[in-house]
């Protein structure tokens, strides 16, 4: 078989159960099964391996080649309940694989080796390191409980358990009876050993797991706020767009009306320049005749009126054709320099005054 | 320095804090509890007085700087004086051989606690086969140290391959998942470093 075989086979058992949209990137809501699964593959192929070497190389099939028989069935077993997703079986199942394999199947088949009173006991105490790898802590609080305490018993009993299945013969059991309390100690002391720094392990895993979620929502929240501010200026430049429009047409409009009043002040100021004056420098010409023909009084008053009121009148024609040709802006208050202050005053309180 | 460098750095100055704070209460047990063998009491006496000795000079080596010294010293002379000691001295009987080499295959965690992989990878790895070497010569001198006419050394030398093979398997079961853990671990430090980065950039 291929390597690149291999590993698909090795993916493809981890993920056992395993929900399709999850599969390239398993959440850590999925990493206790995954590794159930990859736990019990390896055991499952160790039990084989012990199995054929014992069947074809050894040519035997005793309690131990039956027990690992058993073993690979149990892991089978395993991983069909979690391809079935009956996850919390499934994995119930490998925390009771071995406790049944090297504690109840020895004592059940009467079959318990005189070298496993020497390390079984002990060593049965590593397993409670199962329940922290496929259990999820707090989320699976009852099912990790339950597991630590049946391993736990399991710890407790083991040499109960071996010594059902041992021949009472065995000199060793003298000594496991002499140094009892001993023996029970040191098996607590590894079990607290063990499992307070992977206590430890796990809290940091799970602070890390929490940090990492946390700065997710921020990163989804800070993203939705991005969104909602992009989508507010666009709102923004919607009505700034309408608002140029608007503006456009306003100084479109504005500028036609001003070139109209353009237009307006032209023609007035040719209207001043040219005809407003010819008549203006006739009534003049006439005024300035009467005076030499000596017809008029030049003491008259209604004469000097006359001429005074034409030169005013000429004055204030002159003024604004200036004003309009230089193009400056001018009001009423520019002609009190052309009128004597009296007509000023008269045309400020009313203009309609003086017809 | 990154959290990753320092916790360690803290966990190992807290054990051997722990260390100093217990054991002068185990050696007042020691020294007071009735019925115990002279001989025993005054090795378990030394014993303890040794681990505080050590603890000090973890923690002032640690005060000085030398944090790596002081961890590498952490992982070599610990088991060296608990597991080593009391076999070298002849204080050991038929019945630790039912637990002293597990313990020393349970303190081959002390490298995953106290270096890391990123940073100090290769003094981890010498700190993990060194483990194994004093698991595999733990059994060695505990076998030679007992009277060889004890039934459980007797099982022992008989069944030698089946028990170094547990032994191997234990140090193997404890270390795998732990390594694992670390590994996992460092993911989530750097996964964290990252999404910090983009909450930052954000």
């Amino acid at each position: 078989m291929k390597l690149p075989n291999l590993v698909r086979v090795w993916q493809t058992i981890s993920q056992l159960g395993v929900k399709q949209e999850v599969r390239a990137n398993p959440t850590p809501e999925w990493r206790g099964i995954v590794l159930s699964n990859q736990i019990n593959f390896v055991l499952g192929c160790l039990f084989f391996l012990v199995v054929v070497t014992d069947i074809l190389l050894l040519g035997k099939i005793d309690d131990a080649t039956i027990r690992y028989m058993a073993g690979m069935a149990f892991t089978a077993g395993a991983l069909f309940l979690n391809y079935l997703r009956w996850y919390t079986f499934g994995r119930f199942l490998l925390v009771l694989l071995i406790p049944c394999l090297f504690l109840i199947f020895p004592a059940v088949n009467q079959s318990t080796h005189e070298v496993s009173l020497l390390w079984m006991p002990t060593g049965i105490v590593v397993y409670t390191i199962i329940p922290y790898l496929i259990f999820r802590w707090p989320q699976e609080r009852a099912s990790f409980l339950i597991a630590q305490v049946l391993l736990f018993a399991f710890t407790l009993l083991s040499d109960v358990l071996l010594r059902l299945g041992a021949d009472p013969t065995f000199k060793i059991l003298e000594v496991i009876d002499e140094n009892y309390v001993q023996f029970k100690r040191s098996m607590v002391a590894l079990w607290v050993l063990l499992n307070f720094p992977l206590i430890y392990f796990m809290r940091l895993v799970r602070r890390f797991e929490h940090r990492i979620n946390t700065n997710h929502v921020e990163i989804q929240e800070k993203n939705l706020r991005i969104q909602q501010q992009n989508e507010e200026l666009k709102a923004h430049q919607e009505q700034i767009e309408v608002i140029n429009q608007n503006l456009e047409r306003m100084v479109g409009d504005r500028t036609i009306e001003l070139k109209h009043q353009n237009d307006r002040l032209a023609e007035y100021a040719f209207i001043n320049a040219h005809l407003l004056r010819a008549p203006l420098a006739r009534i003049q010409g006439l005024v300035y005749l009467m005076e030499l023909s000596g017809k008029m009084p030049t003491d008259d008053l209604l004469f000097l009126h006359l001429k005074e009121s034409v030169d005013e009148f000429n004055g204030v024609v002159q003024k604004i054709n200036a004003l309009v040709e230089e193009g400056h802006h001018f009001s009423r208050e520019d002609f009190t320099r052309v009128l004597p202050p009296s007509n000023a005053q008269t045309e400020d309180k009313d203009p309609e005054e003086g017809l | 320095m990154p959290e990753e460098q320092r916790r360690p750095i803290l966990v190992a100055n807290g054990i051997n804090v722990f260390f100093l704070l217990v054991i002068p209460i185990l050696i007042l047990i020691e020294t007071i509890a009735p019925n115990s063998d002279p001989n025993i009491r005054e090795f378990s006496l030394l014993l303890m007085i040794l681990v505080v000795i050590i603890s000090l000079i973890h923690l002032f080596i640690s005060y000085l700087g030398l944090t790596h010294l002081s961890r590498l010293l952490f992982v070599v002379d610990f088991p060296l004086v608990i597991f080593l000691f009391p076999a070298l001295s002849g204080n050991v009987g038929e019945q630790d051989l039912f637990w002293f080499p597990y313990l020393v295959a349970a303190f081959s965690i002390i490298p995953q606690l106290v270096l890391t992989i990123r940073y100090e990878r290769v003094l981890y790895l010498l700190g993990m086969l060194y483990m194994l070497v004093l698991l595999y010569f733990s059994v060695e001198i505990l076998l030679s140290s007992i009277l060889q006419q004890s039934p459980v050394v007797q099982t022992a030398q008989k069944y030698k391959f089946y028990y170094l093979r547990s032994l191997l398997s234990v140090w193997v079961i404890i270390n795998v998942p732990f390594t694992y853990l670390k590994w996992l671990l460092m993911k989530r430090e750097k996964e964290l470093g990252q999404l910090r980065d983009q909450v930052k950039n954000n």
